[in-house]
């Protein structure tokens, strides 16, 4: 049975599409009512609506009720989580000269670099607004203390961004696993799964007996498999279910595990070709498809599917070990979900 | 052309995967302890620690200002415990812990030497007349200036679980395994209670 369709999932993605359309409503409040809207505030509106999941809001918010929270109170925080992703969507589409997200044409592809820089920097700072009421609705010290969480997150993921930037820019290809497992950690696991389940507890009634750190590996598992399992949709997904152009980590020359693999164990004449077709400018599809087809003959791809799977079980033993004194919910039931649904994508 | 054997089988890639989890575990625990050394940090380029520490009006300021980075090392000792000193057979010297100061300094004041252990005693006492409290002391290892770290596997509590009931006494042994290849230097870090987060002490060991 497809992940998306047991009863389980089913109600995971009602719970999630109601906290979406909650979030919405809430970047809808806080957007003001004037000039200019067509190059700012009416995209500001609607790049978040575009067949988004609201995975990162929604992780925060199953894990504030599970913990006893109040969602009126956690619903603030978790929108300007979801403002950040979706600033860190569009810069990330401009840096990386992607042209289709979420199965439609990236703002800079359809607006140019400069008004798509624009509107990240504007979700940015409405993020910063919204953090900013949490001084209204919460007490001081958990405000001041989000506000820390989200400085440290956001600078993670900068830094996990630059490396990989970095990376690509000195066309260095002598990256270890271990590197790769740092940068994914910062530029995608702390913002996508592990601050959101952080949030989520500091948010709740609950928090005062708990160490958060405690709830770290169970995040960075679930981010590392996620992100792993990205890697791998983007060279043999599905586009119209993956969203994004199929081959385009080969063509930005990411380096994945998949790729760090490959130039492991390919000869040195196959490792010269393979950096030649990645340093250049443009790409042919029979390029593209050259390397994703070495990287199935050496069993790159297998072996990044086991990593990844390797990765979901750690999750799910942290999982069990951190909740198994829970008594059974709802709310337990969805967050495990949450996590099976996360970490069992569509192949 | 690519031979068969340039393709892994099943099993081997079984085992060439099995280890990406421990490698990442590890990358967790230094991006942790670079975090809270960088909160540290923060501290102390904003504020001289030992000041504040003595000055209450100074240290309720920052309360007020409530910077997070600080509250981590300067949340109030309102929960009801305290700390004392006892001398460890196992080492030449004193445990210092300093009552004066908000947080206790637990510094040994021999060095230690790479591939030996030094224990570290905490007396602990309930000053509550009815509750009892379970300590279950954690950290994330002990960091040098020169950012060497002793990781947090190397730190181990005895016992793992203290009880106390209202108005007892009881002793948690912290000891610090230095490894082999450990470097000179000054090595910190914080050691807490699980549940009870404003209870901590700074653990500070000089390796020799």
């Amino acid at each position: 049975m497809s992940a998306n369709k047991s009863p389980e999932n089913k109600e995971l993605i009602a719970t999630l599409r109601q906290h979406h359309i909650n979030i919405l409503s809430e970047i809808e409040r806080f957007i003001p009512d004037k000039e200019p809207k067509k190059y700012l505030y009416d995209l500001i509106k609607e790049y978040p609506s575009r067949n988004g999941k609201g995975f990162r809001p929604g992780l925060c918010l199953i894990v504030n009720k599970l913990f006893g929270g109040d969602e009126s109170l956690a619903l603030n925080t978790a929108t300007a989580l979801e403002l950040i992703h979706n600033a860190f969507l569009v810069h990330d589409d401009v840096e990386d000269k992607s042209l289709l997200r979420r199965g439609r044409p990236t703002l800079n592809s359809d607006f140019g670099n400069s008004i798509a820089i624009n509107i990240g920097d504007a979700m940015n700072l409405l993020s910063l607004t919204l953090l900013n009421r949490n001084y209204e609705i919460l007490e001081i010290k958990l405000a001041t203390r989000i506000f820390k969480e989200f400085e440290f997150m956001i600078t993670q993921t900068l830094e996990g961004q630059a490396q990989e930037l970095g990376w690509i820019h000195e066309d260095n290809f002598t990256i270890s696993e271990e590197q790769y497992l740092k940068m994914i950690l910062q530029k995608t696991c702390w913002y996508t799964t592990i601050e959101p389940i952080r949030l989520g507890i500091m948010l709740s009634n609950n928090s005062l007996g708990t160490n958060l750190n405690d709830y770290n590996y169970l995040g960075y598992y679930m981010g590392a498999s996620f992100q792993i399992q990205d890697d791998i949709l983007n060279l043999v997904g599905d586009q119209s279910l993956y969203g994004k152009e199929i081959g385009g980590d080969i063509i930005e020359g990411k380096r994945t595990l998949i790729l760090i693999n490959l130039l492991k164990k390919c000869t040195s004449k196959e490792e010269k070709r393979i950096k030649y077709i990645i340093n250049k400018e443009k790409n042919t599809h029979s390029e593209v498809k050259y390397i994703i087809d070495m990287m199935e003959e050496y069993g790159c791809i297998e072996y990044s599917q086991r990593c990844a799977l390797n990765l979901a079980e750690a999750a799910i033993s942290e999982f069990n070990k951190l909740f198994d004194k829970f008594p059974d919910s709802q709310e337990k039931r969805l967050f495990e979900n949450f996590l099976m649904y996360m970490i069992k994508r569509e192949l | 052309m690519k031979t068969n054997n340039n393709k892994l089988s099943p099993e081997m890639v079984v085992r060439e995967a099995s280890s990406i989890v421990m490698k990442a575990g590890k990358i967790l625990e230094d991006n942790i302890s670079e975090g809270i050394s960088m909160a540290q940090e923060i501290e102390n380029k904003y504020f001289k620690v030992d000041e504040l520490r003595e000055k209450e009006d100074i240290v309720n300021k920052f309360r007020n200002d409530s910077h997070q980075a600080l509250d981590m090392l300067f949340d109030a000792f309102s929960y009801l415990v305290k700390t004392t000193n006892e001398i460890v057979p196992a080492t030449k010297g004193n445990i210092r812990a300093d009552k004066s100061k908000k947080i206790p300094v637990l510094e040994p004041d021999s060095e230690i030497c790479p591939g030996n252990k030094v224990i570290i005693p905490i007396i602990l006492e309930n000053e509550s007349n009815s509750e009892a409290m379970q300590i279950e002391l954690t950290d994330n290892g002990l960091k040098s200036n020169s950012n060497e770290i002793i990781r947090k596997n190397n730190l181990t509590y005895l016992p793992k679980t203290l009880m106390l009931n209202p108005k007892e006494k009881g002793k948690i042994e912290v000891q610090v395994y230095v490894p082999k290849n450990c470097k000179k230097g000054t090595y910190e870090g914080i050691i807490q209670d699980k549940m009870r987060t404003e209870i901590q002490a700074l653990i500070k060991i000089n390796v020799s």
